[in-house]
């Protein structure tokens, strides 16, 4: 191998050099990119999120959502302080601190 | 200033996932990495073009793993050489053709690129790999210890195969009357 060699080689990659045009490939290749599905999706997502915050809005959710609340909670409170059983309450207190001083003993 | 640019870009695609930053780097490289899966499909531009978008697709989504070690050329070779030799074990995998029957295939499928018919004939005559390090030194001007990293095979190795490649090269040149230029 000569140099003479190495010299017709590389004369003959560098006269067959050529630069491709694009013609259209670069755009062929962004349309296949895998983020426009994505992007697509996230639309949509952006979409419904922005028609259920209007109707969240339009039909007074939020007061809706408050009634709702304040129903359930007086009703718990008028429940339990009908059916509150003093007996349970006291068996499950006993448990609990028993539970409690074995495990703060063990710690020790 | 080039490799800044890069980075530049690289940095928009992998935190605002800015496509039109991809789309510049796409237009920058899609000449290099085209003419190398010419050079490696001996003249088989529409396959060319399927493995080079397949290239593109896979380093947007591998972005986030270009670490700067390299330049960004090196890395989309070595994602390009990968690309090429998957192809080239699910064609072997699926018909059982040998790496030589399948470029005899590629060299019938392009009788008439012309022109162009010297280079590829004369890159027939080489293996594979050969093929690769011998158009990405003299064609794309990569060093050898880029080379190196493309095809994850030691400095040696290349300058072997380098050697062998030119001299298979040296003797079809001469035959064909390169030497009297």
């Amino acid at each position: 191998m000569t140099e003479i060699d190495d010299k017709m080689i590389s004369q003959f990659f560098q006269n067959e050099k050529k630069e491709i045009k694009d013609n259209g490939f670069s755009n062929r290749v962004m349309r296949h990119l895998p983020n426009r599905v994505d992007k697509l999706s996230n639309m949509w997502a952006a979409f419904c999120t922005a028609v259920a915050i209007i109707l969240f809005f339009v039909f007074n959710g939020l007061e809706a959502i408050l009634n709702i609340l304040r129903e359930a909670y007086n009703g718990t409170m008028q429940s339990s302080i009908a059916h509150l059983d003093l007996k349970s309450l006291l068996i499950a207190a006993i448990v609990l601190i028993s539970l409690g001083v074995k495990k703060v003993c063990y710690s020790d | 200033m080039s490799q800044l640019n890069d980075i530049s870009l690289v940095a928009q695609v992998v935190v605002f996932k800015n496509t039109k930053a991809f789309d510049t780097l796409v237009k920058k490289y899609q000449s290099q990495v085209r003419r190398f899966f010419l050079n490696q499909t001996l003249g088989d531009s529409e396959l060319s073009d399927d493995l080079a978008q397949e290239t593109f697709i896979k380093a947007y989504t591998n972005i986030s793993s270009f670490k700067n070690l390299s330049n960004f050329s090196t890395w989309l070779y070595r994602i390009a050489y990968n690309v090429f030799y998957d192809y080239i074990r699910s064609r072997k995998e699926t018909s059982e053709i040998e790496a030589r029957e399948v470029d005899a295939m590629h060299c019938t499928e392009q009788e008439n690129v012309g022109e162009k018919m010297d280079i590829y004939k004369s890159l027939k005559m080489l293996k594979e790999v050969e093929r690769t390090c011998i158009t990405l030194f003299y064609m794309e001007d990569v060093s050898i210890d880029k080379i190196a990293g493309i095809i994850g095979s030691p400095t040696g190795t290349v300058k072997s195969h380098l050697s062998r490649g030119k001299e298979k090269l040296a003797i079809y040149l001469k035959q064909n009357g390169y030497d009297r230029n």
